[in-house]
């Protein structure tokens, strides 16, 4: 494989990048990694969550599975799934952000986090995070779709709904291989992660020919 | 409780109406009904589904829960939800009328791209634990109501779709705005 990019991104910031069609992506991580992709031709055409899934007919995707755009398009194909068999990527989260955990602090909801009551809040995540990936692209940030969610292992009871933060995570840093099925711009946020029980990590993205 | 409107809506139409802070919308049907929300005045701020889910941490809609918009603020609050016990709205799927829901929404200026997803009303899906979904038609046997208070002043929509994957295809709704 002939690698085109490689970019180490810190935690708590973001990413973002263009790659041609058949090119492949892989975020390496042992954190959650908010991401989205845009069809480079069209903006307005980008990663739609509920068509993923209901394309797919399931919540939680793997190897062999596709990314579906708000129009109905074919986004990126997973190839490679390390985190298969020990967690699931997310497809019900938005973004975390700064008014988010503001508000987590003022219901005294923090707790949820799995860190007790008082932890301290960053002032910015996913959501701006991802804002500032695609600064060099013409989006608004409420065009910013809901991401997926890589990495994000969450608990979900399918009888009554209850979704739980999950400490679930990969104890070293795997990844996950996304092939490009149109040219995209590709964002991502290393997310600040406060239900983790170290909180966020930096994550690599390479993008590659195979 | 102060009846301001009510209207049947027929199947394969939709309503898009004014709801002030405090009022309530109630929503009756059996078949599937598509809802958005937008913050009266700026669609930006629309209802969002997966904000929704992450605050109620929950995926199914009900009771006691709010709709939150995309920047991180409540929009409505669920009242009473007549369909529990029966079966489950959806915050999974995207627009089972998005055409229709378009030409409803043309006049706020919402076009295809910015489109939200809907809270599907009444779109009972199968989801198992390993997270395989199943449409899994079930209608209630008589109508039954949602009420939605508004937190913020609104417009919300909703279309009446000839949904295939619903046993009542083809009812009627009934849109009622309650001033409490």
């Amino acid at each position: 494989m002939k690698i085109i990019t490689e970019d180490h991104v810190p935690a708590n910031s973001g990413w973002g990048r263009e790659m041609a069609k058949g090119q492949v992506l892989r975020f390496t991580a042992r954190t959650i990694i908010d991401f989205v992709c845009f069809n480079q031709h069209n903006l307005k055409d980008r990663l739609d969550q509920a068509r993923t899934k209901v394309y797919n007919m399931k919540l939680w995707i793997s190897t062999g599975d596709v990314l579906y755009s708000k129009f109905n398009n074919p986004m990126m194909t997973i190839i490679e799934d390390q985190f298969a068999g020990k967690g699931y990527h997310d497809l019900q989260y938005g973004t975390c952000s700064g008014p988010r955990f503001a508000r987590a602090k003022e219901e005294g909801r923090l707790n949820q986090y799995n860190h007790g009551d008082d932890i301290p809040i960053p002032d910015h995540g996913c959501w701006e995070n991802l804002q500032a990936g695609l600064k060099g692209w013409d989006v608004a940030p409420e065009e910013i779709p809901s991401p997926l969610n890589v990495f994000q292992h969450v608990d979900i009871d399918t009888t009554s709904g209850d979704i739980k933060h999950s400490l679930n995570r990969p104890p070293e840093p795997i990844y996950v291989d996304f092939r490009a099925e149109m040219d995209l711009v590709v964002a991502a946020s290393a997310c600040p992660d406060l239900a983790a029980p170290d909180f966020g990590q930096p994550i690599v993205a390479t993008i590659y020919e195979p | 409780m102060k009846t301001i409107s009510e209207q049947v809506i027929r199947s394969n139409t939709g309503w898009m109406g004014d709801v002030d802070q405090g009022q309530i919308l109630r929503i009756t049907g059996k078949s599937v009904i598509d809802f958005n929300a937008f913050k009266r005045g700026d669609i930006k701020e629309f209802f969002d589904v997966a904000r929704t889910r992450i605050y109620n941490l929950n995926i199914y809609p009900a009771a006691g829960q709010r709709l939150f918009s995309k920047q991180n603020n409540p929009m409505m609050r669920i009242l009473a939800d007549g369909f529990a016990g029966i079966g489950k709205h959806d915050l999974q799927s995207a627009h089972g009328c998005a055409e229709a829901m378009l030409k409803l929404l043309a006049p706020l200026g919402v076009t295809e791209d910015f489109l939200p997803e809907p809270m599907g009303l009444f779109r009972n899906l199968d989801i198992s634990q390993d997270g395989r979904i199943r449409p899994r038609p079930l209608g209630p046997p008589e109508p039954v109501s949602i009420d939605l208070e508004a937190e913020i002043d609104l417009v919300c929509a909703f279309m009446n779709c000839p949904a295939a994957e619903t046993s009542a295809a083809g009812a009627d709704a009934t849109v009622t705005i309650l001033q409490p």
